[in-house]
């Protein structure tokens, strides 16, 4: 079979073959966990339009929708009124937040403070999800389709699970980015996040504007917690800081003011990070999304899509 | 004082600080192992906690994964002792000189991003250092971690022959410790300190002293990374057993939890926290069970609670001056400044400068001189340009166009602590001192350019940095006096009136010995017995042969000091002149109250 | 319509408003002059709600409006143009005009509404999709005071609103002015460092001086020496 005269060429088509589908599969898994990345820095951003404050518990948010969802499924809740319960009690989380360790914090002055709470609020909640659910990681049940579901795109077998998480997330995205330019709460959430006195002088509740920001950044973050599960398989009480880190990457990259930005950002580094994982390991993946992280903040802060802040004296 | 600053007072009492070492260290010998390597990881703690408050404290910047340097330090040092051989006393040198390297390193990025990216970039820090010790495993054993590494507590350390017990190694551990914090205390009491608190209040201010920001940054993560590296070093050998998990984001909100409770800023806090946060896993037997809520609800409530942590409640924070230390010298009133030569020669040009900001002509080809011993007005309507020209010549704003002079060099595109360090001062139209410090230690701070003396010299109080101390202190007690403020000398300038706190600030500016003095708009706000002080130090600066620039709105004050006053409008120069002259020029009539009509026919 | 009683507006520990009564009747404008730091700006922000007086009361047709929120005020039909041509710069003209509009709950056609605009300054039309950061700071006025009266509010709060114009535009906007308060049942407040200018399309004056009121009266009575004296010592 591997003999004769066009053996050799046989086993490099071959190895090519193998070579290429693997590089794709390393793309498409990107593609898929990048996704979830701009969804999940979508949630920091539209806390941060708001509020200028970034979420330093938002991975243990993301984390508990992900436990909830899969722990209330092993009971035998019907898996959507699961999701449902999960997407509200994050959703309640992000306002509780705001209430107890954001505003208090906010009127007080300086960054250092909000930046400590909201790190509490996620080893607060990292903890509770220990002592509640226990500490090893609990297996992710499958919400999208089945995990054994195949699809062949391009010579590259890509499970279901993968498109679907990248088609939601990209969806989601899109949509929030329609809901921000044209809704009446879009405008408001643009208004405040621009300026929030004069925001206020049109009448715009600038208080309902900001609980409402935090509610949906809350929803975003179940659903992305649910989402990455669902790709990773697993779910563990610490799993979130790693994504909070990469989002917040792609937060940066893509510019913070910017929810397109922040798609094109996360998806590159999806890709990015899968490749170098692949071909090297996952620390070297983290390690150059740090140094990425670095440069863009060393060259351009306000990022590939973002505009530039001048301070006054 | 109240009770709680009563205990505060009695636990930060050199005397009882010494007699629980002394008896610590003898006590060794008798107690038991277990108690023995308690303390040893009590201090530990005690050093982690001392570098974090240095980092995030002192200098304000905040380090969500100082884990890492931990983890850095100890592979280093239990590397280079089990793989190369080096001794132990090496190892641990080494240590630190390695994670004071990492952290030059690391403010490099981290100077230049606001708090909250710094914020992010520490937590990334802290993960990938977890990250990699796991899985570099030719070196470091990655998962399963580093066995065998020599210990006191299994009679394996050894240091040319000798053979450390626990006891002993908890003494040396404890006289490291109190050999790091003098010279830590010494440290945070000098110039440095104060440099390291200026620019976490405000790195603006601090430049116009001539601190770097930069280069101020630098150093206090060197300093963070080195104090960690010394009790990473301790801890490898202590534990003789070293994994990715010891370094996990848990052990960096540890050592950020004792620091914040125990009060950041406060060297007698960190102990206090350390203590606390040793001890107390130990006598709560569910505790760990519970650890993360615990630690999770104290980050979120902290703050609004109890801000300065524990040192607050007890009113022990540290001062920082030296002041308590050294006996006051005294000066004569008269050589609180120098005197400069040259009065009436040009001391600063300002040539042709223009200053656009996308678009808008802020100052519009703006030509001035500032000579030696005089004062010059500067007022116009609001939004002619006055501040940006002093921002332009303090260095704050490199001109579009045009250039500034000053003692004939070009400092036009100077960063503005280089400038300030020329002998330019200025004040900013709040004022910006540092609130938690007294007023003495504000005054003080303005003579950071002056310095001479370096880090090492400070830290071990040399003879030659006291007697530069000490001069410095005594210069800063004549301009209270000159100004009328010793009887707030040690109150916090936060507390104060805003009158004094201005009157702080041109004290503070006057302290820097400059040749140029930039003020803006220094009477806003004061009383007339206030205003008549800060005339009086004017006129003391300006007598002295310095150079006075004076932005104010307040023409009665400006009538009385100015030699010559400048009106702008709109970017530009409309009038040059003394006050009277002003008054009835035209062209600033005009400025100020917009074009009369003419004809009401 | 509008009274202001005894108000003072302290910002820690400097007074910025010091004990100022100020009345201005229905379909009139009220120019209030003074240099830098006399407190033109806090009195609006007083008024506007966005900060709150440390003393004193404010009284919109007789009703205190001191307990309301910002947004509760712009509701009630204040409009605050804030001093250094702040609007939403990111946002489109017509964006900006949307975001006026949409949430005071307005009687009336936000499409005639914006169609007057468009008719009172042409240029804003031609400029409609642009972004409110790349008009020049004449447009920019013409936005922010459309933006103040197109929901044809009762009161009018402009803080500067001439401020680094030139003169041929400074004129169109306070034609625009005149021309909103004549249309009855309007009142306009106007701070001003260029007391002439002011002074020409006001019906009266108060003259502040470091927070407090030193003269006032009817416009006429203000021109002249007097006033320059409460900037020039």
């Amino acid at each position: 079979m591997h003999g004769g005269p066009y053996g050799s060429a046989r086993i490099f088509l071959a190895e090519s073959i193998k070579t290429m589908v693997f590089f794709l599969q390393m793309v498409f898994a990107g593609l898929s966990v990048g996704a979830v990345y701009a969804l999940i820095a979508l949630g920091l951003n539209l806390t941060f339009w708001t509020t200028r404050v970034l979420n330093f518990g938002q991975g243990s948010v993301l984390m508990i929708g992900a436990m909830l969802t899969a722990v209330l499924i092993g009971y035998g809740v019907n898996l959507l009124l699961a999701v449902l319960i999960a997407l509200a009690a994050t959703c309640l989380v992000l306002i509780v937040t705001e209430m107890v360790a954001i505003r208090p914090l906010l009127k007080a002055g300086g960054s250092m403070g909000w930046v400590v709470s909201t790190l509490g609020v996620g080893v607060f909640l990292q903890g509770l999800a220990s002592l509640v659910f226990g500490t090893q990681a609990v297996a992710f049940p499958d919400v999208l389709f089945s995990s054994s579901a195949t699809l062949q795109i391009f010579g590259a077998w890509v499970s279901v699970q993968y498109i679907a998480v990248f088609v939601i997330s990209v969806v989601i995205v899109g949509l929030m980015e329609l809901f921000l330019r044209r809704s009446t709460w879009g405008y408001g959430v643009r208004a405040v996040a621009h300026d929030r006195e004069l925001a206020s002088l049109m009448g715009i509740p600038v208080r309902k504007v900001v609980l409402l920001s935090f509610a949906v950044s809350g929803l975003l973050a179940g659903v992305a917690g649910i989402l990455v599960s669902q790709i990773s398989g697993t779910v563990d009480p610490g799993f979130g800081l790693h994504l909070l880190i990469l989002a917040f990457v792609a937060a940066v990259v893509g510019g913070m003011g910017s929810a397109v930005g922040a798609l094109i950002a996360g998806l590159g580094l999806g890709v990015l990070e899968k490749l170098i994982a692949g071909y090297y390991s996952p620390a070297a993946a983290q390690t150059v999304a740090f140094v990425l992280l670095v440069a863009v903040l060393a060259v351009r802060p306000q990022g590939l899509l973002g505009k530039k802040e001048m301070v006054k004296v | 004082m109240n009770p709680l600053h009563m205990l505060g007072k009695a636990i930060s009492s050199p005397w009882l600080v010494g007699g629980v070492c002394i008896a610590a260290a003898a006590g060794a010998s008798f107690a038991d192992q277990g108690t023995v390597q308690m303390w040893c990881f009590l201090i530990v703690n005690i050093m982690l906690a001392q570098s974090i408050n240095v980092l995030t404290g002192v200098a304000g910047q905040i380090s969500l994964g100082h884990a890492g340097f931990l983890a850095i330090g100890s592979y280093a040092a239990a590397i280079l002792l089990k793989d190369y051989g080096l001794t132990f006393p090496v190892a641990v040198v080494a240590s630190v000189l390695i994670s004071a390297a990492v952290g030059y390193v690391l403010a490099i990025p981290s100077g230049r991003v606001r708090e909250f990216y710094l914020a992010m970039m520490s937590l990334a820090f802290g993960l990938i250092v977890y990250e990699l010790v796991r899985e570099w495993r030719g070196m470091t054993g990655g998962v399963m971690g580093m066995r065998g590494i020599p210990s006191p507590g299994l009679g394996t350390l050894e240091v040319f022959g000798w053979r450390v017990s626990p006891e002993w190694y908890f003494r040396i551990m404890l006289v490291s410790l109190i050999g790091m914090m003098i010279m830590l205390r010494n440290f945070i009491k000098s110039h440095f300190g104060r440099a390291f608190y200026a620019i976490h209040v405000s790195e603006i201010a601090a430049g116009s002293l001539g601190i770097s920001s930069g280069g101020t940054k630098r150093f206090a993560y060197a300093l963070s990374g080195g104090i960690a590296g010394l009790a990473a070093g301790f801890y490898a050998f202590l534990v003789g057993y070293i994994t990715p998990e010891s370094f996990t984001l848990m052990r960096s909100v540890e050592i950020l939890v004792m620091a914040v409770v125990g009060g950041l800023g406060s060297l007698v806090g960190q102990v206090l926290g350390a203590g606390l946060f040793t001890y107390l896993p130990q006598q709560l037997q569910a505790f760990s069970d519970y650890q993360y809520i615990v630690y999770g609800l104290i980050l979120v409530f902290s703050f609004t609670v109890l801000p300065r942590g524990l040192a607050g409640l007890l009113g022990t924070q540290t001062r920082y001056s030296k002041h308590d230390q050294l006996s006051g010298q005294e000066l004569e009133l008269d050589s609180v400044l120098s005197q400069r030569s040259g009065s009436g020669q040009a001391l600063v040009e300002v040539c042709d400068v223009v200053m656009s900001f996308s678009g808008l002509r802020a100052l519009d080809g703006v030509s001035l001189t500032v000579r030696r011993g005089t004062v010059t007005g500067l007022v116009g309507p609001n939004g002619s340009g006055k501040s940006t020209l002093v921002n332009v010549i303090s260095g704050m704003y490199t001109p579009t166009v045009g250039d500034v002079y000053f003692k004939g060099e070009k400092i036009s595109g100077w960063p503005a602590h280089r400038v300030a360090r020329a002998g330019v001062t200025r004040t900013f139209q709040d004022p910006r001192n540092v609130p938690s410090f007294s007023v003495r230690e504000n005054i003080l701070m303005g003579a950071h350019r002056l310095y001479a003396h370096g880090a090492f010299a400070a830290s071990v109080n040399s003879a030659g940095a006291q007697r530069e101390e000490g001069r410095f202190l005594a210069c800063t007690q004549g301009l209270m006096e000159a100004a009328g403020l010793s009887a707030y000398a040690d109150d916090p300038v936060g507390d104060l009136p805003y009158g004094i706190q201005r009157l702080v600030e041109v004290a503070r500016a006057l302290a820097s010995d400059p040749e140029l003095l930039l003020l803006d708009e220094p009477a806003a706000g004061l009383s007339d017995t206030e205003a008549e002080r800060l005339m009086a130090l004017v006129r003391m600066a300006r007598d002295h042969g310095v150079g006075v620039m004076l932005i104010d709105h307040h023409m009665d004050f400006l009538e009385e000091l100015v030699d010559e006053v400048v009106t702008f409008d709109a970017g530009q120069e409309i009038y040059r002149g003394d006050m009277a002259g002003m008054r009835n020029d035209p062209a600033v009539i005009e400025a100020y109250l917009g074009k009369e009509e003419t004809n009401h026919a | 319509m509008l009274e202001l009683r005894d108000i003072s507006v302290s910002y820690g520990a400097i007074d910025a408003v010091k004990c100022v009564d100020l009345s201005a009747a229905s379909g009139t404008i009220t120019a209030l002059i003074g240099a830098n730091g006399a407190g033109k700006s806090s009195l609006l922000k007083a008024v506007s709600g966005l900060v709150k007086p440390k003393a004193g009361q404010i009284l919109l047709d007789g009703y205190d409006i001191g307990a309301l929120e910002p947004h509760e005020r712009a509701r009630l039909g204040i409009a605050h143009a804030l001093e250094g041509r702040r609007l939403f710069h990111q946002h489109t003209v017509e964006e900006n005009l949307v975001t006026a509009w949409h949430f005071r709950h307005p009687s009336g056609d936000f499409k005639r509404a914006v169609d007057q605009v468009y008719a009172n300054f042409p240029i804003l039309a031609e400029r409609r999709r642009l972004k409110a950061g790349t008009l020049s700071g004449g447009q920019q006025q013409m936005l922010i005071l459309s933006m103040a009266t197109l929901h044809e509010p009762r009161l009018v709060l402009l803080d500067e609103p001439s401020l680094g114009l030139a003169p041929i535009i400074v004129s169109q906007i306070y034609e625009f002015i005149r021309g909103y308060c004549d249309e009855g049942g309007r009142t306009v407040v106007l701070s001003e460092q260029m007391a002439s200018l002011a002074l020409k399309v006001a019906d009266q004056g108060y003259v502040l001086r470091q927070g407090e009121v030193v003269q006032s009266g009817e416009s006429d009575q203000l021109k002249g020496d007097g006033v320059a004296g409460a900037y020039l010592g």
